[in-house]
């Protein structure tokens, strides 16, 4: 087991509206300043206190724009973590633990705020370091393109049933509907209807894919120590890691595996630092930028295999309260709306503190993912207080 | 010497890959002709275009001519305008190919070939290259395309 292992732990989380892509009525800066405060209230922390940051990907909202307006005694650590729209997005745990563990901060604060009407579309300034010359010279400039070959490759000869992802894609859809803030509430989604939907790039339906909201989600953390005189029960960091095996990198699609993800060795170690395994994940909030990824995802967490994937991976499965393994219970990436995969972070949390519209009765392990198919993976897990 | 460096693209084109390693490979499809890398000292395939190889660690990389043959590692099929130069290929399907000449090292590509013959791809099939010129579309750079076999 990891030092690391419950010394820190997520004491706030706050988020804004999620806005259709475009409509945001404030820009992406003033939406993560909101995020980022409204995450300190939920804590019982003054803003001035936060004195770390760290976003992933391509955020614009460097620390030092934010520190003068939130009044920040002291900046001691700005981080910026590389690896893809979405690798990162479990990764800035493992960030902040290691900054609060080693002294280096105190309340660090982790966010991602997109606003497209006043900034552009994030996805594009993530495009520009991904679809390199020898994809748009063959017509492919989109991440549904990617994750797309991958997922064939997944499909076709790894055996995984396509009917998997369609499942996770209605449970996604069937949890929203308990929750008002997220962008497919009353938009409930049926077998028909997936199955019926147009085409984006085979192997996924419109439904597969996300769509890119305006928003910002920001969690704290901090010590243990402090966590406990805060004002909510504290989700404590059990281990959360980021990176890739041996065969991972930016690789223009000669990276290792490729078929699935490449988070296997980020869960396992992940697991190894927490002392705990697949089995002892209560909940499970997995990265869906398209629908083949959340399958890959849990597959490189061992929620199932390439073999079992068709028995584990269906909807009475994955829903709340009673499902083996409930995922997404906001909604997620496609049912709750799309920050990059910042939003499943705060679900993770709320699952531990009982908070959840879709509450896993008694959860004390809480499983986080970023993006497998990016550069670099990351993962997280979360534990109740018993669990220490 | 492999006579690549006197090979001249359109200045377009050469924008978006003087900087890149694997620029040769994009003159050598203006001759008709598949160039990839292969480290002078170790000898083996290298993709993409690496300044160092890290099975020897060498920053020797040279560039052999590889016969454009391969098979489909994955595949997909785009029905969604996101690249507007393909627009009028829509759906259009893209392949993964694997190249057994050249360490199999993969190559990513449009399949040519009209929706019918396209809606066969299957992973695992034999695939051959063809050559075509820049246009606007392939952002000014000769591209390598491919067909079944």
């Amino acid at each position: 087991m990891n030092k690391l292992r419950g010394e820190v732990a997520v004491v706030g989380i706050g988020e804004t509206p999620y806005y259709k892509r475009g409509t945001s009525p404030d820009p992406d800066e003033k939406l993560c300043l909101r995020a980022i405060v409204a995450a300190c209230a939920d804590a019982g922390l003054d803003p001035r206190d936060v004195d770390g940051f760290v976003s992933y990907g391509a955020d614009l909202n460097e620390a030092p724009h934010l520190t003068g307006q939130l009044g920040t005694r002291e900046l001691r650590w700005s981080t910026l973590l590389w690896g893809g729209g979405a690798g990162p997005s479990a990764a800035v745990i493992a960030t902040a633990a290691a900054a609060i563990y080693s002294g280096q901060a105190e309340v660090v604060a982790v966010y991602r705020s997109m606003s497209e009407s006043v900034a552009g579309r994030l996805s594009a300034a993530v495009s520009a370091g991904h679809y390199l010359i020898q994809y748009q010279a063959n017509g492919l400039l989109a991440p549904a393109q990617t994750v797309g070959l991958a997922t064939q490759r997944m499909i076709e000869a790894d055996g995984v049933p396509r009917e998997c992802l369609r499942e996770l894609v209605l449970a996604s859809y069937h949890h929203a509907q308990n929750n008002p803030a997220a962008n497919a509430y009353g938009k409930p989604l049926t077998r028909e209807d997936y199955e019926k939907s147009r085409w984006v790039t085979e192997p996924f339906r419109l439904f597969d894919c996300s769509r890119e909201n305006d928003g910002a989600a920001a969690m704290i953390l901090t010590s243990a120590e402090r966590a406990r005189h805060l004002a909510k029960p504290p989700a404590y960091v059990l281990a959360s890691g980021m990176g890739g095996g041996p065969g991972a990198g930016a690789l223009e699609f000669n990276h290792e595996p490729f078929s699935g993800g490449l988070a296997k060795e980020v869960a396992d170690r992940m697991y190894r630092n927490a002392g705990l395994g697949p089995s002892d994940v209560d909940v499970a909030q997995v990265f869906i930028n398209f629908s083949g990824a959340g399958v890959a995802v849990m597959i490189d967490h061992g929620l199932c295999t390439a073999e079992s994937a068709a028995e584990v991976l269906t909807f009475d499965n994955l829903i709340a309260p009673d499902g083996g393994i409930p995922v997404n219970t906001n909604g997620g990436d496609l049912g709750q709306g799309f920050l990059h995969g910042m939003g499943n972070a705060l679900e993770a949390v709320r699952q531990i503190r009982g908070e959840s519209c879709n509450q896993v009765p008694g959860a004390e392990v809480s499983l986080l993912t970023g993006d497998p198919m990016s550069y670099l993976a990351s993962s997280a897990l979360l534990g109740a207080e018993c669990t220490l | 010497m492999t006579g690549l460096e006197e090979v001249q693209l359109d200045e377009r084109g050469l924008a978006h890959v003087s900087h890149r390693a694997d620029l040769n490979f994009w003159r050598g499809l203006a001759l008709g002709q598949l160039w990839m890398t292969r480290c002078t000292g170790c000898h083996e395939f290298l993709w993409p275009a690496p300044w160092r190889c890290k099975h020897c660690g060498s920053f020797d990389i040279g560039w052999e001519p590889v016969r454009p043959e391969g098979v489909v590692y994955s595949w997909i099929r785009t029905h969604y305008p996101f690249h507007p130069g393909y627009v009028d290929r829509l759906p259009y399907v893209n392949v993964l190919v694997e190249v057994p000449h050249a360490g199999r090292r993969r190559l990513f590509g449009l399949l040519l070939g009209t929706t019918e013959e396209t809606g066969h791809v299957r992973i695992g099939m034999p695939v051959r290259g063809v050559f075509e010129p820049a246009t606007e579309a392939t952002s000014h750079l000769p591209t390598l395309r491919w067909e079944l076999a």
